[in-house]
């Protein structure tokens, strides 16, 4: 899976967490966790355990909350996919 | 463990609703509710590291939220320890970090104060629900000039398809299940080659842990993956074979009705799709067109723009969730949306 299709996926996931389209639009890279897509707390246990099982991950050596972006969050699952 | 809006308690697990989630805490008094959280001074923090067992008023915990009791069952009564040491378990760990989201959350707390065992009913929902995520993804793919026809990805398939003599037909199967193995791991994270596949008597074949469903026509690929039986074909639009008599021959009176004034090779390569993607969804063990109808059966039809303009016909659950992918000849995906619905 190459970095586009992981962007990809995220928006997937995002599509079932966030109902705003206009949020979802504006999902790139660059888009900040908390404050373009409104991550809170409680909801990194959904994003957390969607990533572990969309992408066969475990997101066990990271706190997500060390995430700023969504190109950081991309960097750390090409790292776990072995890329 | 059921939820009353009651006045709580001395050593009673309170939660309060924080969008989608609850966030969990023992009560003492409503000047102290111990919870795992972040601590007053990095309340909107995301870092594990600002997240401490530590105390707050009863408004500090519900933020405007509503107060809910734990009201345990008659078996949790029994496992439960006394108030008073609920409490005093609670108070020992203020201060405490290493909170996990996933293994110590504020949940974990409360129940390990209560009854001693770490567990977190929210994760395990949330976990059940994206392992069960409905997908119903297709992958499409232009059929590369030349395809390397060992390369199919899977042992059991591939045998079969070094028995094909017609070279093309070779290179089309080989081609179409190397799309299905990238999407497959792409779509449900599996690895194509570990599962267990069988090809049933009618020729379908099956997996243990997914549904699959290939089609393959001059030119281009269709692979569908799915936790639900599917099936897909996929036709080039326009086929000089798609006159009015072959019409007459595969639809049934209602479907004959219902694309009047269609244009009809596009009317006649929806319904022949459609009737393939259903048949192949259903395996059955003879296709017979007239006895599939359209019109009953759970099937979506799009007209797609690859090298050419095709017909993709899907059927199965949850056709709302359809997605559908091209597959490049590196075998990325990129989620096409710019398809005809039909």
């Amino acid at each position: 899976m190459n970095r586009e299709e992981i962007i990809e996926k995220l928006k997937e996931i995002a599509e079932f967490t966030v109902q705003d389209p206009s949020i979802l639009a504006k999902m790139d890279e660059t888009a900040d966790l908390t404050a373009d897509l409104g991550l809170s707390s409680v909801g990194i246990l959904y994003i957390v355990i969607a990533i572990e099982e969309m992408f066969h991950i475990r997101m066990d050596d990271v706190s997500f909350g060390e995430f700023k972006t969504v190109g950081d969050v991309a960097d750390y699952i090409e790292k776990k996919l072995g890329k | 463990m059921k939820w009353k809006l009651k006045a709580p308690r001395f050593g009673d697990i309170v939660r309060v609703e924080a969008g989608r989630f609850y966030h969990y805490g023992i009560y003492a008094s409503d000047e102290e509710i111990i919870q795992f959280g972040p601590t007053p001074d990095a309340e909107h923090s995301l870092l594990d590291a600002d997240i401490r067992v530590c105390t707050s008023d009863v408004n500090g915990f519900l933020k405007g939220g509503f107060l809910e009791v734990a009201s345990f069952s008659l078996s949790e009564r029994l496992k439960a320890a006394p108030p008073a040491q609920i409490v005093a378990r609670a108070r020992k760990e203020i201060g405490t970090g290493g909170y996990d989201i996933l293994k110590n959350n504020c949940e974990h707390f409360v129940n390990a104060c209560a009854f001693g065992v770490k567990k977190s009913e929210q994760v395990d929902t949330v976990r059940a629900f994206w392992q069960n995520v409905p997908v119903l993804d297709v992958y499409v793919a232009v059929q590369p000039e030349s395809v390397d026809p060992s390369t199919a990805g899977v042992k059991a398939r591939q045998e079969l398809i070094d028995e094909t003599r017609n070279e093309r037909l070779k290179a089309q199967r080989a081609f179409a299940w190397r799309v299905l193995c990238a999407g497959l791991n792409r779509s449900l994270g599996l690895d194509a080659e570990s599962l267990r596949w069988e090809r049933t008597e009618t020729g379908k074949w099956t997996s243990d842990a997914c549904e699959v469903s290939i089609s393959h026509c001059d030119g281009a690929v269709a692979a569908a993956v799915s936790r639900r039986p599917v099936g897909v074909d996929l036709e080039p639009e326009n086929d000089p074979r798609c006159r009015e008599t072959l019409l007459d021959r595969i639809a049934t009176g209602a479907e004959r009705e219902a694309v009047k004034g269609q244009r009809l090779e596009t009317a006649i390569m929806k319904l022949w799709t459609a009737k393939e993607a259903s048949f192949k969804r259903k395996g059955g063990e003879r296709f017979s067109p007239q006895a599939e109808d359209t019109t009953t059966e759970p099937v979506r039809s799009i007209r797609i723009l690859l090298d050419r303009a095709y017909i993709l016909s899907v059927s199965g659950e949850n056709l709302k969730n359809l997605r559908v992918y091209e597959t490049d000849s590196e075998l990325h995906a990129h989620r096409r949306t710019d398809f005809e619905s039909l």
